[in-house]
């Protein structure tokens, strides 16, 4: 779900970044239809697997760490269906979440509990709580799907002296954890290497740093893959590095919740 | 004991192991538990240790399947009936696009609701490992299941029966119950070899989740009948039917759910039970560290109080707090409300993670119980608090 929630954040910044490119501060409207055909020109990775390391570190400098083995695979008609699957810490070993992200409609998520073989539905309204006690949420790491978003407020901007674009982008979502999303985008590549995230009040909650970004098809596909998020007012951050990603034979079969516990 | 051939299946899949191409998975867990008795009982110690111990392996055998291996050991440090291991899983898996077969011993969960396992009839429950009977010894069979976009068909075949364990009237980590276990009847001739089987369909239809079971065999809860020789009771196990519905209905936050039963053993009266509830997700609250959830069911058996459970007409109400930290810590509030007899069974639950590795547990068992009629009076004996160290690797 990362990486992929994350590319699509790229393409979606990218898709207003091109925008920006024609009109200095785009419509909505406009920015919506760009970022659906950016879409579709980046899809065709398809079935991918990968694993992460999650490094969790507190306030005061301790630290925990996550392995997950990741599957994903896009759906031309739906959004894109994810397992995550818990590597480490071992009393978690086995521990599965599918995903079903829908377009417009909530998403659907299942857990697998390894110990008692047991497949169940569980709420996805949950979308603020913590991810594995890290500082993503569930929302961040949810498939990113355009017509979730209002996106708008085009402009230019300077990130570590380097100039970016600023995309604004709102969630149309119930029970979300933010009131708007403001991504930097690289102007070369259109890919985010910032985005902030804004709470109820309009205070900067969190901030997630984005790079080593590689290119998977000559159209593209960027992805990106070291991810760091901060909390601003814990003071905890939390660290995604991902190893290389694979094309899998995994057809969209694997991603049905009742063969849950099957992929390993 | 175990017939031949099972234990040839558990041999052959330990001795293939070694043999298999790659390693998927590998590991376990051994962990310490001291356990407490809150009310002293004459005879019987206020306290015992246990060992217990788990290895789980998993092997791909190239295109030719995967072989499946988790065992389980208990040991009691003070008391020889808590001695004993199993094999939850021991089998061979070969899957194709749309079917698979599985081999040897395995365990099966089916259910949506938290407060018991109702339809879950496959495997047979092990009360010495959990009062709450959501712990099963594993259960030899031949399974096929058929998978279809939006459902699932399971077809088992189960040649071997698993018999109860009570533990007995001396051993307080049992169910205190004086029920002589070694030797069984059966209503069928061919006792614990009788080859049961069962079917499930299920499938999902947008937010709606539900299975229909079929069971045909051996009953795994057993009736306890006097002997006119001994005064302990001895299991009889039936033959019978069982019709099983289970369903999740999910609306945004709120999990609706329902098992429920029908039991027709042979030459007895049928009896039916349910199941019914909801499972509310309330997230966090206010600044609260932790996320709330809520669960109230509703527990009900036709058989009154000749059900050999307590949970007659009984409402269950839990509460689930999950702390957003690194420990995973998550703390369980479980609460049983006789509605004919006014008597409560509590358990409180605390677990959290104390390293990566490392493990704790804390649990309270709590029971209110006056009249003597009621099925949990004698279990005022078991009122217990227990404390678990488990390290993971």
């Amino acid at each position: 779900m990362l990486p992929r929630s994350l590319l699509a954040w790229v393409y979606a910044c990218t898709i207003a970044a091109v925008g920006l490119v024609s009109l200095p501060v785009a419509a909505s409207d406009d920015a919506l239809q760009t970022m659906k055909q950016r879409r579709l020109l980046s899809s065709g990775w398809n079935s991918s697997m990968s694993e992460m390391k999650m490094t969790i570190v507190e306030a005061n400098g301790a630290t925990s760490v996550r392995e997950l083995r990741q599957y994903a695979i896009e759906l031309a008609q739906d959004g894109n269906r994810t397992i995550n699957i818990f590597l480490k810490p071992k009393d978690v070993d086995g521990l599965a979440v599918l995903t079903h992200s829908h377009k417009r409609d909530s998403d659907d998520q299942w857990l697998y509990l390894p110990s008692s073989q047991r497949v169940k539905r569980i709420s996805s309204s949950n979308r603020s709580g913590a991810f594995a006690g890290s500082e993503f949420a569930y929302e961040d790491i949810s498939s990113f799907e355009v017509e979730k978003y209002t996106h708008a407020e085009l402009k230019k901007g300077h990130l570590d002296g380097q100039p970016v674009l600023l995309v604004s982008s709102t969630p149309l979502y119930e029970n979300s954890g933010y009131s708007k999303l403001v991504s930097h985008l690289d102007p070369s590549t259109y890919q985010p290497r910032k985005i902030d995230f804004y709470n109820s009040r309009g205070e900067i909650l969190k901030t997630l740093g984005i790079g080593g970004y590689t290119s998977h098809t000559a159209q593209g596909a960027w992805r990106p893959h070291k991810f760091e998020m901060v909390n601003h007012l814990t003071g905890r951050r939390t660290q995604i590095e991902y190893g290389p990603y694979q094309r899998t034979s995994v057809d969209s079969e694997a991603f049905n919740p009742n063969r849950l516990g099957q992929i390993k | 004991m175990t017939p031949r051939w099972a234990t040839v299946i558990a041999a052959s899949v330990l001795a293939l192991c070694p043999c298999a191409a790659q390693v998927r998975k590998a590991g376990g867990s051994l962990a310490f538990s001291e356990l407490y008795y809150l009310k002293d009982k004459p005879g019987y110690a206020g306290s015992t240790g246990v060992l217990s111990g788990q290895l789980e392996a998993e092997f791909a055998l190239q295109d030719l399947g995967r072989l499946s291996l988790k065992g389980v050991a208990h040991y009691d440090l003070r008391e020889g009936k808590g001695r004993y291991a199993d094999l939850p899983v021991a089998k061979y898996a070969y899957a194709q696009e749309r079917w698979r077969l599985d081999l040897g011993f395995d365990t099966i969960f089916w259910g949506v609701v938290e407060s018991q396992r109702l339809v879950n009839v496959v495997n047979q429950v092990d009360p010495l490992r959990s009062l709450r009977g959501d712990v099963t010894l594993g259960q030899p069979m031949l399974a096929a299941t058929w998978f279809g976009e939006r459902y699932k068909l399971e077809t088992l075949v189960l040649p071997w029966f698993r018999e109860r364990r009570f533990g007995g009237s001396t051993y307080r980590s049992g169910l205190l119950l004086s029920v002589d276990e070694r030797d069984p009847l059966y209503q069928d001739s061919r006792g614990r070899r009788h080859v049961d089987h069962a079917v499930r369909l299920s499938g999902r239809v947008d937010v709606l989740e539900a299975g229909l079971s079929l069971f045909q065999g051996t009953l795994r809860e057993p009736r306890l009948v006097a002997q006119a020789s001994s005064k302990d009771l001895r299991p009889l196990y039936v033959q019978g039917q069982q019709i099983g519905l289970d369903a999740q209905y999910t609306r945004g936050a709120t999990l609706f759910k329902l098992e429920a039963k029908q039991v027709r053993p042979r030459n007895e009266p049928s009896f039916r039970a349910a199941v019914y509830g909801f499972e509310q997700a309330l997230g966090r609250i206010g600044r609260a560290p932790f996320d709330l959830s809520v669960f109230i069911e509703h527990n009900w058996d036709s058989r009154g109080e000749a059900a050999p459970n307590f949970l007659q007409n009984d409402l269950f109400m839990g509460l689930r707090l999950d702390f957003a930290n690194t420990l995973a810590t998550v703390l369980t509030l479980g609460l049983f409300q006789d509605l004919d007899h006014g008597s409560r069974l509590g358990r409180v639950l605390l677990e959290t993670r104390l390293t990566d590795e490392l493990s704790l547990a804390g649990e309270l068992y709590l029971v209110s119980a006056k009249k003597p009629q009621d099925r949990l009076f004698g279990a005022r004996d078991l009122e217990q608090v227990s404390v678990k160290l488990k390290w993971n690797f």
